[in-house]
């Protein structure tokens, strides 16, 4: 299965994004451990499901709360338009002081995400702030497929197509896998 | 004896014979020669006298010359001449008879033929040997031969021996000289300053670059340095020459270079000397002055000497200005004098702008030193002489009148002075200029110096005294002076008097300050204002006024003014640099020996063990006064760092033991027995001829202060040491009591405003402080405006911090004295000024890292030998060490010693080597179990093996994520981990155990400071503020967590807008608008606990308490004590008490957290030998040739440790590199080319954290490059302060 693949090969690439230490133990221990957390999740998925923002979604991935599957829609208009992305959220037990770690878990052919799906987004660095949420990350994330920074890119190649966005809309088509 | 001579007649008769045949070849002749040498090697002068002269006299320099054409044809004669050269050596050294022989058959041009034709090295120095002896005897011969060039023409090529030699030979040249011979003497001229100068062949032979005189020999340099000094003292056209090939820049170039090491004062003076002679003043100059002083008026009058000149002048005043020896000034200031007796008005006005001359006048005329005083006043006369109405009225804006006026009253008052003791020397200088030896009686007698000053006084400032006006201050300056004069005469309006005090910073900090003089500046009373402004001396004034006064202050004094790069606060620390450097004498140096002085490598970190340490013999004797007391007299030998205070129980115990004891035998028990307690009512007061003495000051200190009223600097004879030096003791009692408390600290003198030289210092420490938390203050402003709603968005919540540099705190005369200071070899003994120590301790700002490191060397000795001592606490007063015989203070060499630890178990054998062996004054050196190694290599490998365990996740110490190494990875450095007080046992790890490591981590540092040891262990900044013991706070959250940090911080805001709101508007619900970023703070669902620490509860049942808006404040100041206090601070304590063990912890507190890191950690990330090549990559229009990446590797290199930080912060986002460096960066550091639309110059280079790309514009010259890029650097730590 393409998706089981994918995510194998993620791990390995990718080993800070792999499920840590603290939030297995944070599930795993009493049931006091990152309770803060968990609530905070919990009711962010309420918000979630509650506020039906379009072209966005997440739920937490199987039993753990602290790794969460999203879906973002390319915008209209956009060389993303008609896409669907599946994204990977591993939030930390420090969370909301730290962001989440959010990886694209379906390939993108975008300036600012690399081979391996990580994304160069300022709001995930330095530019965090407790007050965002996974509904916040995933919008930025969407308006980003229709905005790329092209001054900084991860992806050379993308960067240097954006221009003509008739060859860019082929690259994405030629590279899109779809979930399954 | 005579069987050997005449086997020399023999050999001799053979010699000369082969040698007259001069059909005889060449192998004949060098034999011939080669016996001729040895016998002459041998011969006694008769001998060589009774060789018949003529026929050997012409044939050696014939054949020394004559073979010079073959020679060059490669004949199998090379060895004629060399040993034709060694004879004539031979032959004048045995008898100086033969110089002149020799020479009248053209030995001399000859010789010097064959030094410049240059064939061999051997033949080279032969020919040196020969003149040598030649120059002696016909200096003129050589002189018109020109041999001075001729032997200074290869002169790199020589040994250092050799270059001697061809030095010697040119000052006997010089020795004979006369000016009619001037042509060829100045043909050497060049020759010696192109030895000083770069020349290509010494560049290429040293790879110096251009500054071939580093690379001489320290003799050799000294040798050149005395010829010119000669040269110039005889030859007008010498002085000349050295002009016109502009010495002046290359001495400057030497100056400088020597006088910032501290230990080339001798060469200084040499320097200065030097200049001396190229300037001698008209006056001292002997029978043929009239032509010289013309001369030299000649070449004064030249524009282009005169620049080179100016710019001397700015040099030595400076060196005159921070020299420790008052030797040094004095010569600089003779010299000074004698170019100003030179110059035209003209030139001296342009001096006055470009040097301010006026200004270093009423530097010196602060000095007590009379030699000095003479001179500078001196300097003032001929000054007014050249231009009255100019330099009156610069002399009054600069001080230099008030100065003179200060003198010439106040030394009528101490004019009667007593005779010195002779154990205190004084030093003449009058004639250190001059080379006469012979000893002549000092020409500066006190009363000069005021008759001097009365002198100008009525010549020059009383004529004009008639419309006596008083001194015009600019507005602001005024407008301080005008708040101090009334806040001086009304005592009321305390709120008015808090708004000026608030409102004076706009004003002492406008533009004025940058033109007032510094005289203006100290008589305006704006340090007092500044003392009385900032906290009254003290930093962390809780008081909210003066908090909120700094504040603004700090924004005043560090916003950069558009137009100019200096900010305020520069300029005012600088003025205030400059005052006190007119504190000269209130910082004497005590030097106990000339000769006595340390070798300038030489500091050792623990006490020699050859020597014994130095005492000081006191006679104790009972006041007249104090009947009961009188009868008790003590011979006690001290250490020098005795004070009263340690010897009084000593004292005390005797006289009332020995009291006592007379009191049971007479079977008297009187009230005497109830007052034998020594305690705050009773004690003894002590006092050296009549003079009370300070009880914490040194006796030694005290003493030779006493001894030596009046001058600054002291010169301690050897007999000082002998002698027995009598103290008085009396009992205490209150009335003599009360005048000690007032002139505590007074030996900090006074300023010339009666300003206490401690005001001074209080106030620059204040602005030190300023400086440092200048992040904390601008940033707690931002949050006053975000809560005043001045400031709405919270992402504009940072603030661009310019601290000054460092060094512009630094003060090079103290530097300087300090150095001198610990030059001295009694410096390890305690012959230490109690300045040094009040410097050391509360300023060490105004002294740079070397010399602060240096004092921490010399006295490290000293916290162990009082750390043994003090095995109990509460043996503080009465160590019976401070007070000893002679012989019975046995020290224990300090030999190494070693220890045997196990790999396996390495850190449980860190602990138990650490137990037994901490606090050992020894070097700990380690030896693996199993393993052939010893010394320091495995000691070494020992330390980084023990740093790298300490960092192992799952310890529990620090804060930070686990890596794959299984080493907790911390991108801003190591921070302990809050460790709740209610949790003993976490996840397996036992908080005892967490608490030994950090114990352990203590011993490592110490131990590693005083052996020298280097420790791998990325530490953070704040967990090195700890270590030097400074409190932390909020705002040193971000600086090892920065997105805990950020959000503290806005929640700090929030908070502190709802207590405005709240205050400001009572009535209305001020909660309404409050929000975290547009989301409401119990939407963030935060509970008690620590962030990413569920299992610490920051109250009882924490997790289930929610914050909300109300508990907000609660909250945010919970999470600050957990994490930088309560939650380490039982870490902290195990760790300092590690470090205690071994060594004092405040002797820590004179370093920085950026220093302490570079003594634990070493260099490891200087770039000066990373090959950057291997470690970054270009891209994008750039490779490895562009000359943009050149320049910018270039810039790089050039960059210093704290730049080269922010640089890596600015590129990757962490300040420090992953173990391994540069190299281990993935992905690499990549340098591409920016694409700019307009003007490159105007562009700045930008980042990609995310890929470590830098975009770098093409700059069009380096200069830029360096500038955009520290701009680029320092610009986005807007977050995090790197001061």
């Amino acid at each position: 299965m393409a998706r089981g693949e994918n995510q194998e090969s993620q791990t390995g690439n990718v080993p800070a994004a792999a499920p840590g230490p603290k939030p297995a133990s944070a599930g795993g221990g009493k049931g006091a451990e990152g309770q803060s957390v968990v609530r905070r999740l919990q009711s962010e998925l309420m918000a979630l499901m509650m506020g039906g923002d379009p072209g966005v979604s997440a739920f937490p991935e199987g039993d753990n709360i602290f790794n969460w599957v999203g879906t973002i829609a390319g915008s209209a208009g956009t060389p993303y338009e008609g896409t669907s992305y599946r994204l990977a959220l591993a939030f930390t037990a420090e969370y909301p002081y730290k962001p989440p770690k959010v990886r694209f878990d379906t390939p993108c052919f975008h300036p600012n995400v690399d081979a391996h799906g990580n994304i160069c987004l300022d709001i995930l660095q330095d530019k965090w702030s407790s007050a965002y949420d996974v509904r916040t990350i995933l919008l930025s994330i969407q308006s980003l497929l229709g905005e790329p920074n092209n001054d900084s890119p991860l992806n050379t190649q993308a960067a240097g197509l954006w221009a003509n966005q008739e060859e860019f809309r082929k690259m994405v088509e030629k590279l899109y896998k779809p979930a399954a | 004896m005579e069987v050997a001579e005449e086997a020399g007649q023999a050999v001799l008769a053979y010699a000369l014979a082969a040698l007259g045949d001069a059909g005889a070849g060449p192998g004949e002749a060098a034999a011939a020669l080669a016996a001729l040498c040895d016998v002459l090697a041998l011969a006694g002068p008769d001998l060589v006298l009774a060789i018949p002269a003529a026929p050997l006299a012409a044939r050696l320099p014939a054949l020394l010359a004559g073979s010079a054409a073959a020679a060059g044809g490669g004949g199998g004669d090379g060895d004629v001449p060399m040993l034709a050269a060694r004879a004539m050596a031979e032959a004048c050294e045995a008898a100086p008879d033969w110089a002149p022989r020799f020479a009248q058959h053209g030995a001399v041009q000859a010789l010097s033929d064959r030094l410049l034709a240059v064939d061999s090295i051997e033949l080279a120095e032969e020919c040196l040997r020969a003149l040598d002896a030649i120059s002696l005897e016909c200096p003129d011969e050589c002189l018109t031969r020109g041999v001075a060039a001729a032997v200074l023409q290869f002169f790199d090529f020589f040994s250092t021996s050799k270059q001697k030699v061809a030095l010697r030979i040119v000052s006997n040249i010089f020795n004979g000289y006369d000016e009619e011979d001037a042509p060829t003497a100045m043909e050497a001229v060049p020759a010696l300053c192109n030895l000083l100068q770069s020349s290509e062949k010494t560049a290429t032979m040293t790879l110096m670059g251009n500054e071939g005189w580093k690379s001489l020999n320290d003799d050799t340099l000294t040798g050149i340095l005395g010829l010119l000094k000669n040269l110039a003292s005889v030859s007008e056209k010498a002085v000349k020459s050295l002009f016109e090939l502009n010495f002046c820049e290359l001495l400057k170039q030497m100056i400088t270079y020597y006088s910032s090491s501290h230990h080339d004062n001798d060469k200084v003076q040499m320097l200065v000397e030097l200049i001396y002679q190229l300037m001698l003043p008209p006056e001292t100059s002997d029978q043929h002055a009239k032509p010289v002083t013309a001369n030299k008026n000649a070449i004064m009058g030249q524009s282009t000497y005169r620049d080179q000149l100016a710019s001397i002048v700015a040099l030595i005043a400076q060196i005159a200005k921070f020299a420790a020896q008052s030797s040094v000034c004095y010569s600089c200031v003779v010299v000074i004098g004698s170019i100003v007796e030179l110059s035209t008005p003209n030139f001296l006005m342009e001096l006055q702008k470009t040097v301010n001359i006026s200004s270093f006048l009423t530097c010196l005329l602060a000095r007590k030193n009379r030699h000095i005083l003479f001179q500078t006043l001196k300097i003032s006369r001929t000054l007014l002489e050249k231009d009255q109405q100019f330099f009156f009225e610069t002399f009054t804006k600069e001080g230099v009148k008030r100065a003179i006026d200060a003198i010439s009253s106040h030394n009528k008052n101490s004019m009667l002075r007593s005779k010195r003791k002779n154990s205190v020397k004084e030093r003449c200088f009058c004639f250190d200029l001059e080379s006469s030896l012979t000893d002549k009686a000092c020409r500066v007698e006190n009363n000069v110096v005021m008759e001097l000053a009365e002198e100008i006084n009525k010549s020059f400032f009383l004529v004009k005294g008639s419309k006596k006006s008083a001194h015009k201050f600019g507005f602001s300056l005024r407008s301080v002076r005008d708040f101090f004069a009334r806040s001086l005469t009304s005592s009321a309006e305390n709120q008015d008097k808090c708004k000026q005090l608030s409102y004076l910073p706009r004003r002492l900090l406008s533009d004025e300050l940058q033109v007032c003089s510094i005289f203006e500046f100290v008589e305006s009373g704006s340090i007092r204002y500044l003392t009385a402004c900032l906290s009254n001396g003290e930093y962390c004034n809780a008081n909210p006024e003066v908090q909120s006064r700094l504040q603004k202050f700090a924004h005043l004094a560090l916003t950069m003014s558009s137009d100019s790069s200096t900010n305020p606060l520069e300029i005012l620390v600088g003025k205030l640099l400059d005052t006190l450097d007119m504190c000269y004498d209130t910082f004497p140096v005590m030097l106990s020996d000339e000769q006595c002085t340390r070798e300038s490598t030489m500091i050792p970190l623990r006490y020699p063990e050859t020597r014994e340490p130095t005492s000081l013999e006191l006679k104790f004797r009972g006041s007249r006064k104090d009947k009961e007391l009188f009868n008790y007299t003590d011979v006690l030998s001290v250490n020098l760092v005795s004070t009263p205070q340690d010897i009084e129980p000593v004292i005390f115990r005797k006289i009332f033991i020995d009291q006592e004891t007379a009191y049971k035998n007479s079977n008297q028990v009187t009230e005497a027995n109830r007052i034998m307690k020594l305690d705050e009512r009773n004690g003894l007061r002590f006092f050296y001829n009549g003079m009370i003495l300070n009880p914490s000051t040194t006796f030694l200190e005290s003493i030779l202060l006493l001894m030596n009223k009046g001058e600054a600097d002291i010169l301690i004879d050897p007999s000082f040491w002998d002698d027995e030096h009598n103290i008085t003791y009396r009992m205490r009692n209150k009335s003599n009591d009360l005048s000690f408390k007032s002139s505590y600290n007074t030996h900090l003198g006074k300023l010339p405003d009666d300003l206490d030289g401690s005001d001074l210092l209080d106030v620059l420490k204040v602005l030190e402080r300023v400086n440092h938390f200048s992040y904390q203050l601008l940033m707690n402003g931002q949050i006053e405006k975000f809560a005043e709603g001045t400031l709405q968005d919270l992402d504009d919540l940072k603030v661009s911090v310019y601290p000054l540099p460092r060094h512009q705190f630094m003060s090079r005369l103290l530097t300087n004295k300090l150095e001198l200071q610990m030059q001295d070899v009694l410096f390890e003994d305690g012959l230490i000024p109690s300045w040094c120590v009040y410097l050391v301790e509360t300023c060490p700002f105004l002294l740079p890292f070397d010399t602060r490191w240096k004092y921490f060397c010399l006295t490290a000795h000293r916290s162990f030998m009082t750390d043994q001592i003090n095995s109990s606490p509460n043996q503080v007063n009465s160590s019976p060490d401070q007070v000893s015989s002679h012989s019975d203070q046995v020290k224990s060499p300090p030999l190494a010693k070693k220890y045997r630890v196990t790999r396996s178990a390495i850190l449980e054998g860190a602990v138990s080597m650490m137990t037994n062996h901490g606090p050992s004054s020894r070097i700990v050196e380690v030896e693996f179990e199993g393993e052939i190694g010893t010394g320091r290599g495995p000691t070494f490998e020992f330390y980084t093996t023990v740093s790298h365990e300490l960092q192992r996740a799952g310890l529990g110490m620090w804060r930070g994520e686990n890596s794959e190494d299984g080493l907790i990875h911390a991108r801003f450095g190591l921070f302990p981990k809050p460790w709740s007080s209610s949790s003993a046992v976490l996840r397996g790890v036992d908080f005892s155990n967490v608490l030994q490591k950090f114990k352990l981590l203590g011993h490592l540092v110490a131990r590693a400071v005083l052996d020298g040891r280097i420790l791998d262990i990325p530490l953070s900044k704040a967990f090195y503020k700890v270590l030097l013991q400074q409190e932390l706070d909020i705002y040193d959250i971000p600086s090892f967590d920065p997105e805990l940090g950020k959000t503290l911080v806005e929640f700090q805001a929030v908070v502190r807008r709802k207590k405005f709101l709240e205050r400001s508007s009572r009535t209305s619900n001020p909660s309404a608008d409050l929000s975290y970023r547009n989301v409401k703070l119990e939407d963030l669902c935060l509970d008690f606990t620590l962030p990413g620490n569920p299992e610490y509860e920051l109250v009882p049942r924490g997790s289930e308490k929610m914050v909300t808006l109300e508990s907000l404040e609660e909250y945010v100041s919970l999470v600050v004590d957990a994490t930088v206090k309560s939650g380490i601070a039982k870490q902290i304590e195990a760790f300092k008490s590690g470090i205690k063990e071994v060594l004092a912890l405040k002797t820590l507190k004179m370093f920085t957290e950026e220093e302490m890191e570079h003594i634990l950690c070493g260099e490891q990330d200087s770039w000066a030998s990373v090959n950057f090549q291997d470690h970054i990559e270009f891209e994008h229009g750039f490779d490895m040739s562009s000359p943009s990446i050149i320049t910018f590797l270039e810039v790089l290199r050039e960059f210093g440790r704290e730049e080269q930080r922010a640089f890596i912060q600015f590129t990757t986002g962490a300040p420090q590199l992953p173990l391994g460096g540069l190299g281990s960066l993935d992905p690499k550091l990549t340098v591409v080319r920016k694409q700019c639309d307009g003007n490159v110059d105007d562009e700045l280079p930008s980042v990609n954290t995310c890929r470590h790309f830098i975009k770098l514009p093409p700059y069009s010259s380096k200069d830029i490059m360096k500038r955009k890029l520290k701009y680029a650097i320092t610009e986005g730590l807007g977050s995090f302060h790197l001061s």
